[in-house]
């Protein structure tokens, strides 16, 4: 029964039991969880491509270590919902999103310094690498459950039912929260999704 | 024209939950009467289409790492994994508590009501209290290289941290056996994992003392802080 359940709760069984065995103590899987945490370094460099390589290789490098080791500190909230390299991605964003901000801040300041106090006037030349920043930073604003299962529904691709399933919660107890949650959402995303549906409701209605 | 209440909001949560459609004619009739459910479900669709694009840029880049061969510091993860496992136990990595956000922010508000006691009753016992006993935060990461033990002088202070710091701050305290006593020297804002005291900072210094560091990150939150006490040799 217990294998049942543990099978229920988490799509990607297999990856939860290699996290766990870890955490566990078993030094043996330690391998087989860095070669699956390669992902990071991989990740971070796909996100820097996508984003205008605003770090060098050797930011990237330390950047990498970083995020091994909030990942490190994580593993223990691994549920095996998503993959592990969904799971890193989650981590991976952000840290990418915060180096390039400490980046961008320091790149400021000596250019503050260089033009003697001119003001600044960048952000108009500055591509937006982070177009989808603000939902990745809503969902970590948000009720934790609620932010569980619009990750589960919208980034895993999973059904109400199988949520349901792999929470161990009624389907009407997930839409309630997927609801509750996309409300929560809504003001934090602000402008950028709103002006665009005006059409589509107008071809509903 | 309908008037805007609870069972509207149970039709919207069906309405996004799929288990109603939209272009069914009934629904398309309230959407088209009710106004505030027309705006909201225009702001829900927008969160949700916002969110599917979101999505699909994560598939995007996770697809896209199969066709990464190799990425800058991918050869030092496993020895960093290994490095990390043998200086913070998993065990120790479990024993931090799952809190959920709700919890969070009150933890967070606790904290910053508990910060500015603590910077009022510093402002008041400045020199003078004695600093209770703490608790150290990611001490395993933040070592205090030195004055450490018995030295000639204390012309140096060096620590190092392997984590994301923006600043320090750096106390030094009379020595009370193994304990501070009152606080000598204060400075904050240290970028540097070093700091070499002036003239008129060391003649503040007594024989023995007890020095910290706390690592910081941008928003003031303390990271790590270690504690270490030095004395000069005879």
């Amino acid at each position: 029964m217990a294998e049942t359940s543990e099978r229920r709760s988490s799509p990607c069984g297999e990856d939860l039991a290699l996290v766990r065995g870890v955490l566990g103590g078993d030094r043996s899987r330690l391998d087989l969880l860095a070669e699956r945490l390669c992902c990071i370094p991989r990740i971070l460099q796909v996100l820097n491509l996508r984003g205008g390589r605003q770090l060098g290789p050797e930011e990237l490098d330390d950047l990498a270590q970083d995020v091994l080791v909030v990942a490190w500190r994580k593993l223990n909230e691994y549920e095996g919902l998503a993959s592990l390299e969904g799971w890193a991605y989650g981590i991976s964003v952000l840290e990418y999103q915060n180096a390039v901000r400490r980046r961008r801040r320091l790149l400021q300041e000596a250019q503050v310094i260089a033009r003697r106090g001119e003001r600044l006037d960048d952000a108009a030349h500055d591509p937006d690498p982070w177009a989808f920043e603000d939902v990745h930073e809503g969902l970590l604003r948000i009720g934790r459950d609620e932010a569980r299962i619009i990750r589960l529904k919208h980034f895993e691709g999973r059904t109400f039912e199988e949520i349901a399933s792999a929470l161990e919660l009624s389907p009407n107890t997930v839409k309630a929260r997927y609801y509750r949650g996309i409300e929560e959402l809504r003001p934090l995303l602000g402008a950028r999704c709103g002006p665009t549906l005006g059409p589509l409701l107008e071809d509903e209605a | 024209m309908s008037v805007h209440g609870p069972q509207h909001e149970e039709r919207l949560a069906s309405l996004l939950s799929g288990e109603r459609d939209a272009a069914d004619p009934d629904c398309a009739r309230w959407l088209a009467e009710c106004a505030p459910c027309r705006e909201r479900w225009t702001a829900l669709r927008g969160t949700c289409e916002r969110l599917e694009q979101a999505a699909a840029e994560r598939r995007a880049h996770l697809a896209e790492l199969r066709s990464v061969k190799s990425a800058p510091g991918e050869e030092r993860i496993a020895a960093a994994l290994r490095r990390l496992a043998e200086e913070e136990p998993p065990a120790q990595a479990r024993s931090v508590q799952r809190i959920d956000r709700g919890s969070r922010r009150w933890l967070l508000a606790f904290a910053a009501a508990a910060v500015l006691a603590g910077v009022w009753i510093a402002a008041r016992f400045r020199d003078r209290a004695p600093v209770p006993e703490r608790t150290w935060l990611g001490s395993e990461r933040l070592r205090l290289i030195a004055p450490v033990g018995d030295v000639h002088s204390f012309e140096r202070f060096e620590w190092s941290y392997d984590g994301a710091a923006t600043s320090y701050t750096l106390r030094v305290f009379e020595a009370r056996g193994a304990e501070p006593g009152a606080r000598l020297i204060e400075k904050e804002r240290l970028k540097e994992t070093t700091w070499t005291p002036a003239a008129e900072d060391l003649a503040k210094l007594p024989r023995s003392i007890v020095w910290e560091v706390e690592a910081l990150d941008d928003y003031r939150v303390v990271q790590a802080s270690g504690r270490e006490s030095a004395s000069l040799s005879r």
